[in-house]
């Protein structure tokens, strides 16, 4: 059988150190504002009650993903084995994926954005920065799978949250960890999260089809409101899949983007600002 | 979708690929963006210093033309992990700001600054003639020597100060880890090793510790390589976990069976408590008492004062809460560990308030036993900072010099425990002032370390001459500086070793210094030379890390110890010297903990003091009293009218160490500017929402500081969190030079304050 491969993020392990986001950037050599892992902050409650998550997200590489379905040049593409990749050379840079990606977490790269320095390009940014008008993501550092590895998120985790592997293998170390510990899938997708007792499903990211529905919602909205009041999330619905319809249009344009959220209702990932 | 043939080839020419590796199955891409372009690669071994220099979690860094590709960890090795800051430390090393060659000012001190580039040659002719100069016409001791932050340089700059004359070397211990080993030491004798193998606390022995109290402290951010051991022990079922924090942190949330968020300052009432329940339910270790206690009557009688009523309303924890974690304790059993944090005693009575809560560990018998804390075991003679105690020329030269310290008339407790060679730093401002110290070498300094920075800012001017090492020109402490010179980073260093107790690694500089920075060992022996002393420090020059190393390595009291060349030969592997016995337990018991072999500790009384004999002869209270912070609710309530919250500063972060690592991008997109935190109760009953900017002000300070606003359920009520290191918002400045009469330490985590809209 084909690998397929996923991984799931044990939230009641991660202490929120920020490791996975730089680890990523400092292979990839990722523009300013281009995190292709993300984290976001959740807390509820009151004091003497009060809790605080720290919640890790990427592309979720999804099983039909919206964002392969709107590439008019073929350039990203579903490979077999489940990472979602990017042709660099067939990628226009027309950002109608960034658009079609429910989850906020395609980028897309344009002329003014810059290095980590202005004035010196890092070793690791050689390669990246000549990569302009076109569009980047997680790739579940597909050419380090080739060779055996894992991903440098995964690998680098301090407090060992990250399993990854193919979930069609049921010898497979995430094959077990799934039927061990039973995270919950984001449906549609290759990621899963184990979502501590005393936290709300609603803090990870939804299920694609809910993910989906809700950015059209939310367009619907934009489309007969003014643009401010298509920030704001429809009641019920996760707001995270409205921000970053019109949140991920802005990082494109000024080259400046969050990898840090904070969400603060029970319901959404709403950002803070 | 299929990889297509046309796509593959089009994404090896992307990555520059010169040979196409043959598709053999499902995953047959070769590597593209690593090592796909001609030229070598290879894999270079070092240890990262983003933090407190403490870890030395392994780097493994991809090298390729003398450029850092990427880093990775380092597997083989102890602490073989990496967190946001240390896999950031390729940022650090290429960033455009560094010093990159020596500066000497021209405008007056305490402007900004105007530099000029002169060479290394006249930067040390400068230094020596300076300093000679001091030593002719006042004295050596009238030099300070000191390190901020940076622990690498210390042991070569100890062999410098001493050789030159100087007892004055220091560091910033003055407000961190000397604290809660000078605390240790009260109880078990000043002994070094002893001391500083218990000071911190550890983490939990799955299936012996039966408790873990995690005590201001969240490893999770500040210590990660620890946080798997403390998980695995949670994961075993075997161990409970008391959190004692005013905050919720990810150490709370992902340990604590019992999370009690305390009143900042009253810690030592919690621990005091705590041994009262504990010896009222018959709960301790009755025969280690009886054999090696001294003064526990006068203690077990001070204790019963710490009810749980009143423990409760002292610390505001609820009474339910606390019984409930003392039931833990008298439950569970022992033994128990207590994982805390090197500056945990932040407090005006934060020796008091340390040992209160380390004599936890002797009351329950948890003293050297398989899962309490272990004292170590046939200690080597490395000091505390890679080098021994022979290359630092601590113990040969210090004898003859110590009346000459110029901080015992202020803590002479600390002085005259000292066995490292280290001064209490925070009362700079007084030595300049009493004409004590007229110059500085500062390898890695911070004036925004101290309460009240300005005060220091202004002592840095008035000295006659201050050198500072470093990676970047920070105003608020060069602007105070007569000479910056260029300091290399540890990926351009070969000294100090990486040593985990027993085990030495090689460290191999990984890239050429950048511009014309060399590194600590060096500029220490090339100041030596320029002093006159070329035959103690091999005349400066390149080779002086390989020099300094080499005498480290012979002056390690084992029969023979490694070689260079042996570490070159194993490396990136350890040597690992082996014990010649067996590890002990109770070590106290087999005569060795003490100097002439004796059962025992090196304590006066020659047992565990629950009444510290040395505190009684400087004329301190001998017990672990209770008092309130100089400045609280209950201590100055005609105070808290005006400023009623709770100040607390010094909260970690996962991706800043103190006052580093802001400039870099990577991290700098988590936290860009400094912040304060709020409950929601007290925002609003302030009319502050988040986002506001807001002025901090305390009786210390009526201007105040500004900082932006996070409103959070994470921080208690009526308690602020502010994070230091700020330049722009330095908390330190809304502190008060209050320190504890013991160590000198400052009151970083208590005081009082206000917030209002700015």
């Amino acid at each position: 059988m084909t690998a397929k491969y996923g991984m799931v993020i044990n939230l009641e392990r991660c202490i929120g150190c920020y490791a996975c986001v730089v680890a990523c950037k400092q292979c990839w050599g990722t523009r300013p504002g281009v995190n292709y892992n993300m984290m976001n902050y959740v807390e509820w409650g009151e004091y003497p009650d009060a809790h605080q998550r720290y919640v890790s997200t990427m592309c979720n590489h999804c099983d039909n993903p919206p964002c392969v379905s709107a590439c008019p040049s073929q350039a990203t593409y579903k490979t077999d084995e489940g990472p979602v990749i990017v042709d660099f050379e067939l990628c226009e840079g027309c950002g109608a994926c960034v658009d079609a990606c429910p989850y906020d977490h395609r980028f897309l790269i344009t002329e003014d954005m810059t290095t980590s320095y202005e004035e010196v390009v890092m070793p690791c940014e050689e390669k990246s920065s000549k990569r302009v008008n076109v569009t980047e993501k997680c790739t579940f550092c597909y050419e380090r799978l080739a060779e055996g590895l894992q991903p440098m998120c995964t690998v680098h985790c301090p407090g060992q949250c990250r399993i990854f592997g193919d979930v069609n293998d049921p010898e497979s170390d995430i094959s077990k960890y799934i039927a061990e510990k039973k995270p919950t899938q984001i449906a549609g997708t290759s990621l899963y999260y184990v979502v501590p007792e005393n936290m709300d499903r609603s803090l990870v990211p939804p299920d694609l089809a809910d993910a989906v529905s809700a950015q059209m919602s939310a367009k619907n909205e934009k489309k007969s409101t003014s643009g401010d009041a298509a920030k704001k999330a429809p009641e019920g619905v996760p707001a995270a899949a409205v921000a970053g319809v019109v949140g991920v249009a802005a990082v494109a344009a000024v080259g400046g983007g969050v990898a840090y959220k904070r969400s603060k209702r029970k319901s959404s990932f709403e950002q803070s600002e | 979708m299929q990889l297509s043939r046309r796509k593959f080839l089009q994404m090896l020419s992307i990555a520059g690929a010169s040979t196409i590796a043959a598709s053999t199955g499902a995953l047959s891409l070769p590597s593209l963006a690593f090592g796909a372009e001609e030229g070598s690669e290879e894999f270079r071994y070092s240890h990262c210093v983003m933090c407190n220099h403490g870890p030395h979690c392994g780097v493994k860094a991809l090298v390729k033309d003398n450029k850092i590709l990427r880093l990775e960890k380092r597997d083989g090795y102890n602490n073989n992990l990496l967190c946001a800051k240390g896999l950031s430390s390729t940022q650090d090393l290429y960033d455009p700001a560094r010093v990159l060659y020596p500066l000497r000012r021209v405008n007056a001190k305490g402007s900004p600054g105007e530099w000029e580039r002169i060479t290394w040659d006249e930067a040390l002719a400068e230094i020596a003639e300076k300093f000679n100069g001091i030593k002719e016409k006042h004295g050596a001791e009238k030099v300070l020597f000191m390190t901020g932050d940076p622990k690498e340089p210390r042991s070569a700059l100890q062999r410098l100060a001493f050789t030159f004359g100087s007892p004055n070397m220091g560091t910033e211990s003055s407000t961190c880890f000397k604290a809660t080993e000078l605390a240790v030491k009260l109880i078990v004798g000043p002994e070094w090793h002893t001391a500083t193998s218990l000071a911190t606390g550890a983490g939990p022995t799955p299936g012996k510790t039966k408790v873990c109290i995690i005590w201001g402290n969240n490893p999770g951010w500040s210590a990660p390589f620890s946080y798997n051991g403390l998980k695995t022990g949670q994961e075993s079922g075997q161990v409970k976990y008391i959190v004692v924090d005013p905050r919720i942190t990810p150490t709370a949330q992902n340990f604590a069976d019992m999370h009690l968020q305390i009143r900042p300052g009253t810690d030592g009432a919690l621990a005091l408590c705590f041994a009262n329940y504990l010896i009222e339910h018959d709960a301790y270790d009755k025969d280690f008492i009886e054999n090696w206690a001294h003064g526990f009557e006068e203690y077990r009688e001070y204790c019963t004062e710490f009810t749980l009523e009143k423990t409760a309303e002292i610390c505001d924890i609820p009474v339910e809460t606390l019984q409930k974690a003392c039931d833990i304790l008298v439950t569970e059993g022992s033994p128990i560990v207590c994982k805390s944090a090197a500056a945990f005693p932040h407090h005006t009575n934060g020796i008091n308030n340390y040992r209160a809560i380390m004599l936890l560990i002797p009351l329950t018998g948890s003293l050297d036993v398989p899962g309490g804390l272990s004292i170590e075991n046939e200690p080597i003679n490395f000091d505390e900072w890679w080098g021994t105690f022979e290359f630092a020329r601590s113990k040969e030269l210090l004898p003859e010099l110590d009346h000459l310290r110029v901080d015992r008339q202020y803590f002479p407790v600390w002085a005259d425990t000292d066995q490292q060679g280290s001064l209490q730093l925070n009362k700079i401002p007084e030595y300049v002032e009493n004409g004590d110290i007229r110059a500085c070498l500062m390898l890695g300094g911070n004036a925004m370390m101290w309460p009240q920075s300005h005060e220091y800012q202004e002592a840095f001017k008035n000295m006659e001459f201050v050198v500072a090492g470093d990676f970047y020109n920070n105003a608020w402490t060069h602007d105070y500086v007569d000479m910056l010179l260029p300091v290399a980073m540890s990926f351009e260093r070969a000294a100090p070793l990486t040593i985990f107790g027993r085990k030495v690694f090689l460290r191999e500089p990984i890239v050429e210094p950048a511009g014309e920075a060399r590194s600590d060992y060096r500029i220490c022996c090339d100041i030596g030379t320029a002093l006159g002393f070329g035959d103690v420090f091999w005349n400066g020059g390149p080779e002086s890390d390989e020099n300094c190393l080499r005498e480290i390595l012979r002056t390690i009291d084992v029969e023979n110890p490694p070689t260079l060349e042996d570490l070159r030969a194993a490396h990136p592997d350890p040597i690992e010297i082996p014990l010649k016995g067996e590890a002990q337990s109770k070590k106290y018991e087999l005569g060795l903990l003490r100097d002439d072999g004796q059962p025992g500790f090196s304590s006066p009384s020659g047992k565990v003091e629950f009444a510290s004999e040395i505190l009684r002869e400087h004329g301190f209270d001998p017990l672990p009293v209770f008092n309130e912070p100089v400045y609280s609710p209950v201590s100055t309530p005609d105070v808290a009218k005006d400023y009623p919250l709770v100040m607390n500063s010094g909260s970690r972060v996962p991706y800043y160490t103190h006052s580093k690592e802001r400039h870099l991008p990577w991290l700098n997109q988590f936290m860009p500017e400094p912040v304060v935190r709020l409950s929601k109760a007290d925002a609003e009953e302030r009319g502050l929402a988040d986002g506001d900017m807001v002025r901090i002000t305390s009786p210390v300070n009526d201007e105040g500081i500004v900082a932006k606003l996070e409103i959070t359920n994470i921080v208690r009520p009526k308690t602020i969190d502010m994070f230091h290191g700020w330049h722009q918002a330095n908390v330190n400045e809304i502190i008060s030079r209050d320190f504890d009469p013991i160590s000198g330490f400052p009151p970083f985590k208590e005081g009082l304050c206000q917030v209002a809209k700015a």
